[in-house]
Formats: structure tokens, C-alpha cells, sequence
């Protein structure tokens, strides 16, 4: 029940408004002033009007990078929610709780793990000249198989890529789970008196029923790929040329390392804008029913 | 603030009392060290284990030399030493000596805003100007119009660094190769070492700047160090193109060792430290790469060092390299009596002592030292040394490329990796290379 006083309510609330407010409104705000600056960090910001936008929307390595981060949702979002998905409908049908808690577990751990790990474990095992996944394809007489992953133009990509959808999978999977335990069986049991086939029962019931997880999974996959920095900048640093390049490492080059704050901020606003977007999109698009 | 009640009057009191402690000890302290104490702050970068110890050292030694003078060291990260101590010397403090980096965003905007003292003087009292070749000390001269590489000098640099020829001899022996003295020479030696079946080059191009340090060195290999002009003009932005003959036959050299396999297979997707990793293991007979990786290679008896091989009918060729950060003063040092003690300290930091220092621990001084003690376990560095003396005779140490521009460095990067997997030719890569450069010589206003 809330308090009559309305100010004493505010008072409640102003922890966390002023945690907010700090570290995430007023950086927020700051970023949209100094995108219309030119400040290098440490001398007096200039201001220069949207010269930043339109020197983002000109910057051919900006598109590449934009490009990169909708490839790169394949492997951050439809993969690991269609994977999951999978599993998820192959565990249900396990009667053995063990063995299914057991699997889900194992489907899990990749996901405790910082992205940044990964990144490391996986440069190491695409590792042309030591990494197990080309000395096997050695070993099985595939040596015109064993490619350095990383440093191809047309592999990189996938290979960074295909370490978020095993990070993802398992999250989205455990996200599904639970989303069947919560469902009424009685459904799919009526189904089955019908004579339901298991792909009707599964189009028809499962997945409606698990939309609101979707919706989360869709969401937090969505925004990942959006963000991605961590794993790119550990395995590739954007490479080869800019083949694996996405807005989040561009930014981070263009503020920290040229020191180019204000079309860094750009950037990032422009970016920010793209997600709340996406994510409006997707709100409207499944939304829940009533 | 203090107020009636018995707690914080007991509060107020203990503070009063350890306020007096306080200032007793301090000016009993200042009476101490003698009336003329100059204190002064320094900041450097030397955070191995080994550099600090030998600049602990350093300071240790140069305060009883001199007993007026006390040096307060902070250690800090490379990027510490960057936006943080602009901004620390733009509100009036931070430290009187520091390390500070070479090139337009950093030394060059501290010079602007007034923030480091010129050294001329100081030079010439020290004869800094003579000790050190002017290719070294250029890179921290300013003119009052911000032209790099010319006008006052801002700071000098106590450790070197050059990009050289690393090469396995045991390998060598065994495909009956000598040591090449020329690039025709180590073309020859590749095709050996190749139809031998030993990896000839090491090479890393996932991350790091091997690729585009290769390529400068390949370069700068055909160009005579009394013939520098035109490079220094480039890299100072005095002007000049990219477009430079000699460079496309260096971008059509590695084109054509990638062709002839001459690179150690998979290096597109091997990063710097594992290919100078793999390099130490013996994988591949040469690698050219610069003298960070002394350290790590001193173990291996196999590995020396040698000066680059020279273009055809070169005799001193330009080295890649350089220095690392340089010892300036700041205007926090108010006073002449600072200025002259921190200069005093500059000195000694340069010194054939402190030279002998960093040898001792496996460093290379940028000073030519005469007397040089060299230790005995570490034969790679007297190798290195000799090159490194050797090569500031002919006042033969070149640039590091992406010095050119703000953004030359990921430009080299990435069009090297373009053209190591045949996505674009040398031309099309130095008119690259040029665009980027004309494009960010429009932008300096002077």
C-alpha cells in the first residue's frame, strides 16, 4: 500500500533515483551534450552543431560497423533462441529429472562465464597454430580445412559470432524451461486426444504459450548483439580490415584511443536511439495478450 | 561545526590535538632536511619489476649525490600519464618531471597550452645535444608555431628501440644460410629455409602492429639515413606523399613472400605476443620485430639480433623505431631553483650510470654510452646495443609510420591485413595511405 503523503513517497524512492540519476541519466545527458562538441578530453569542449551526425552518417566504416552488428543478430539472437527452442522441446519430452536438470545445467555454464573469457578461450582454440580445433582438422586429414578463423575475411565474423550464440543458447533454453513448467499440461494432454501431431501440438500450443519468454529472450539477445564489444575487442580488435568492426568497438576506438570525444558520443547516441528503437519494435510486436 | 555536546567537543579536541602533531612534525621535518630542500614530484611509467627497481635505484643514489634534492616517484599506467596529467598540470598541480608521450595529442597539446618548460638551456649545460643524434631528440622538439620535429626541445628520452632482424642460428646453420646483410640476401635465404621446409618468417597479424612494422621496416630498409629528409618531412607533417616508390616495392615485397609461402602458415589469424611466442620456440627462422622482445628472448641461445638487411645499393639504412616517453619539466615547476633541480635530475636519469643501469637488467639505454657494461649472461643484448650504437652514428633511426597521423595506425593495420589476404594491391594501398595523410594535413591550422 503506498503512503497518503505523496512527498513522503518520493522520499522512498529517492535512492534510487539518485543512483539513476548519477550513473546513468547524467552520463546520458552529458553524451548528448558533448556529441554537438568537439572535445578531446581535456581542454574546453567546442561546440560544432550536428558536424559529428553528419560525420557518422558519411563514415563508410560506421555502415560496416551497423552492418556488422545486424549480422552478427543472427548469431547474438535467432540462433540461440531457435537452439534453445530445440532443446528446450527435446528436454521437456525427458522424463528422467536427473538427467534433464543435469543436461540444463551443463547447457547453462557457458553463460556464468564473462563474455571476455571466452573471448580468450576461443582465440585460443581458433589459434591457427596451436588452438585443438585446427590441429584435429590436421589430424583427420582435413588440413585444407584448418583456417585461421579469426584472421579470414569471410570466417571471422561467423567464428566470434558463434561464440555468443553458445554463450546465449543455454540461457534462452534455461528461459524456455521454465516457461513450459509454468504452462498447464492439460493442454497438451487434450491435444494428444485429438490426435495432435507433435509438431501441431508445439506450433499451436508451446510456442503461443511461451511468448512473454520470447519476448524476454528476443530482448536481452537483441540488445546484446547491439552492444556487442567485449568479445570482438579480445578476439579480433574489429579485424581483419574491418570485417568484424561493430558501432560499439568503432566508438571506443574513435573516444579512448583518438581521443575524439565528441564524435564518439555521436556514436553512442545514435546507437542508443537504434536500441530503443528495436526494442519498441519488439514490444509492439509481441505483445502480451489479455 | 563544533558544537556543544560532549562527544563532538571530545571529537573537536582530538583533532585539534593531531592537527598540531601534524604541523609540529612537518616543520620539525622541514628543519631536517636542510633549509634549500627542493621537493619534487616525478611521475614515470616503469612499471616492470626490473625498470622500477633500477629507477628506485636511480633516485636513491641521485639523492645522496645530491642532498638538497628530494624525488618523490609516482608510478603510473601508460594511459595514466595521458588525459590525467593534463588535467592534473592544467589545474596547477601534478607532478614537476614526467614521462611524456611523444606525438600531436599529447606532448604536442602540452607544449600548446604552455604546460612544459623548453629544455634548450638545459641541453646545452648538459650537452644533451651532443650525447644524443638529432633523429632522436627531434621527436620531442616543438617549434612556437606547433610544427613537430623542429623549434625548442621538450623532453628527452632514457630508454630505446629499433625494429630489427630477429633470427634463429640454429636453423640458419642447419639450412646452411648466413646471416643476410641485404633484402636481397634474405629473399634468397627465405627460399632456402622454405624448400627446406623450416617456416622462414614469423609473423602475427590478428592484433598488434607486426604486419605494419614489416612493412615500415621493409621500407625504411631502401632509404639512406643521409637521405632521410623526405621521410622526416612525412612523418613531422612538414608534408609529402605516400605515394612513394620505394614503399609500394616494400608492399609488393610481403605480397610476394605471402605468395611464395615464405610467412608462417596461419599467421593472419595469430596475434603478435603468440607469433613472437612461437618465434621464441623455434617455429620459424626469422622475425622482425623490435627490442621489446629482448627480455623475453634472452633465454633462447639460439636467437640473435641483427640491423635490418639493406635495400639494394643502400649503405645505412633507417631503422623503425624510437624512443620511449620522454622526461620533460611542467610548469608546475614554478621556481628556477625547481626547474634547475629537475634538470639536474633529467640528467642523471640520461646518464652513462643510469645507462649501465638499464643494461644491468636488460634494457636499452637510448644514450650512446662509451663505456657500456654489458652483462656477461646476456649476449642478445650486447648484440642489440652494438646495432642501436652503430646505427645513431649514421643517425640512422627512422619512424614508426603511424606517428603521421591520429588515425595512420588502424589505417596500416588494416590495409596490410587487406593486402596480405589479396584483397587489394600496394598501389591502391598508399593511395590509402595518402588520403588519410592529405586529408589530416588540411586539418592543422597553424
Amino acid at each position: 500500500m503506498l503512503n497518503k503523503s505523496a512527498w513522503r513517497n518520493a522520499l522512498y524512492l529517492l535512492p534510487a533515483v539518485l543512483v539513476y540519476a548519477v550513473f546513468l541519466l547524467m552520463p546520458l545527458l552529458a553524451s548528448l551534450g558533448i556529441s554537438f562538441t568537439d572535445w578531446d578530453g581535456t581542454s574546453m569542449p567546442i561546440f560544432s552543431g550536428i558536424s559529428n551526425y553528419m560525420r557518422m552518417f558519411r563514415d563508410p566504416v560506421f555502415w560496416v560497423a551497423l552492418g556488422n552488428n545486424a549480422l552478427l543478430m543472427l548469431f547474438y539472437t535467432l540462433l540461440p533462441i531457435g537452439v534453445g527452442l530445440l532443446l528446450c522441446s527435446f528436454l521437456y519430452e525427458t522424463r528422467n529429472n536427473k538427467e534433464r536438470s543435469l543436461l540444463r545445467i551443463f547447457f547453462f555454464l557457458p553463460y556464468i562465464m564473462p563474455m571476455a573469457v571466452l573471448g580468450v578461450v576461443w582465440r585460443w582454440l581458433y589459434n591457427p597454430a596451436f588452438g585443438p580445433i585446427d590441429q584435429l582438422l590436421r589430424a583427420i586429414g582435413l588440413p585444407q580445412m584448418a583456417l585461421s578463423w579469426l584472421g579470414d575475411f569471410n570466417w571471422a565474423l561467423p567464428a566470434v559470432g558463434l561464440v555468443a550464440t553458445w554463450y546465449f543458447f543455454g540461457f534462452c533454453l534455461v528461459l524456455f524451461m521454465a516457461g513450459l513448467q509454468r504452462m498447464d499440461p492439460s493442454l497438451l494432454e487434450a491435444a494428444d486426444l485429438d490426435g495432435s501431431s507433435r509438431r501441431q501440438k508445439f506450433m499451436r500450443i508451446t510456442l503461443p504459450s511461451l511468448r512473454p519468454e520470447l519476448r524476454i529472450a528476443l530482448l536481452l539477445t537483441v540488445i546484446a548483439s547491439l552492444k556487442a564489444f567485449d568479445l570482438v575487442y579480445v578476439m579480433t580488435q574489429g579485424g581483419p580490415g574491418t570485417s568484424t568492426m561493430v558501432t560499439n568497438l568503432f566508438m571506443y576506438k574513435q573516444g579512448f584511443d583518438l581521443h575524439y570525444f565528441g564524435y564518439a558520443s555521436a556514436v553512442a547516441v545514435f546507437s542508443m536511439m537504434i536500441v530503443l528503437l528495436i526494442n519498441a519494435l519488439i514490444h509492439f510486436a509481441i505483445r502480451e495478450r489479455h | 561545526m563544533c558544537d556543544s555536546t560532549v562527544r563532538s567537543q571530545y571529537f573537536c579536541s582530538s583533532l585539534r590535538t593531531l592537527f598540531r602533531l601534524v604541523s609540529a612534525g612537518a616543520l620539525l621535518g622541514a628543519a631536517m632536511t636542510s633549509a634549500q630542500a627542493v621537493t619534487l614530484n616525478e611521475w614515470d611509467i616503469y612499471n616492470y619489476p626490473q625498470q622500477t627497481e633500477a629507477v628506485d635505484e636511480a633516485i636513491k643514489v641521485f639523492q645522496q649525490q645530491n642532498p638538497g634534492i628530494v624525488i618523490q616517484r609516482s608510478v603510473h599506467s601508460f594511459e595514466d600519464t595521458r588525459i590525467p596529467l593534463k588535467l592534473a598540470l592544467t589545474a596547477g598541480d601534478g607532478p614537476q618531471i614526467a614521462q611524456v608521450n611523444q606525438g600531436g595529442g599529447d606532448m604536442g597539446s602540452l607544449v600548446k597550452d604552455k604546460l612544459l618548460w623548453p629544455l634548450d638551456d638545459y641541453a646545452k649545460t648538459y650537452g644533451w645535444t651532443t650525447r644524443f643524434p638529432d633523429s632522436i631528440l627531434k621527436r620531442n622538439r616543438w617549434s612556437d608555431n606547433q610544427d613537430f620535429g623542429s623549434g625548442k626541445l621538450y623532453g628527452v628520452a632514457s630508454l630505446g628501440e629499433m625494429v630489427g632482424l630477429y633470427y634463429n642460428k640454429a636453423l640458419l646453420d642447419k639450412a646452411g644460410v648466413a646471416v643476410p646483410k641485404t633484402l636481397a640476401e634474405l629473399e634468397q635465404a627465405m627460399e632456402k629455409l622454405k624448400a627446406q621446409g623450416t617456416p622462414p618468417m614469423m609473423l602475427g597479424l590478428l592484433d598488434g602492429n607486426m604486419g605494419q612494422q614489416l612493412l615500415s621496416t621493409l621500407w625504411e630498409a631502401q632509404i639512406e639515413s643521409s637521405d632521410r629528409k623526405k621521410l622526416d618531412d612525412l612523418i613531422y607533417d612538414v608534408g609529402g606523399t605516400f605515394k612513394d616508390d620505394k614503399l609500394v616495392k616494400a608492399a609488393n615485397m610481403m605480397k610476394s613472400w605471402n605468395d611464395k609461402g615464405y610467412f608462417f602458415p596461419g599467421f593472419q589469424g595469430i596475434g603478435h605476443d603468440d607469433a613472437a611466442t612461437l618465434f621464441q620456440n623455434g617455429q620459424a627462422a626469422f622475425l622482425v620485430s623490435g627490442t621489446w622482445y629482448l627480455g623475453q628472448f634472452k633465454d633462447n641461445k639460439d636467437i640473435h639480433f641483427a640491423a635490418m638487411p639493406v635495400g639494394a645499393g643502400v649503405q645505412h639504412a633507417l631503422m623503425v623505431g624510437g624512443t620511449d616517453l620522454a622526461y620533460s619539466i611542467t610548469s608546475t615547476a614554478k621556481t628556477k631553483e625547481q626547474q634547475d633541480a629537475a634538470a639536474k635530475f633529467i640528467d642523471y636519469i640520461v646518464s652513462d650510470e643510469m645507462a649501465n643501469r638499464w643494461l644491468k637488467v636488460g634494457f636499452l639505454p637510448a644514450s650512446a654510452s662509451k663505456n657500456a657494461q654489458i652483462p656477461a649472461d646476456n649476449p642478445l643484448l650486447a648484440e642489440t646495443y652494438q646495432v642501436w650504437v652503430t646505427l645513431n652514428q649514421h643517425d640512422g633511426l627512422g619512424h614508426y609510420v603511424d606517428w603521421a597521423t591520429p588515425t595512420m595506425n588502424a589505417e596500416l593495420n588494416q590495409n596490410v591485413q587487406q593486402l596480405l589476404a589479396g584483397r587489394q594491391t600496394a598501389d591502391q594501398m598508399v593511395t590509402n595511405f595518402d588520403d588519410n595523410y592529405q586529408r589530416y594535413l588540411k586539418t592543422l591550422k597553424h
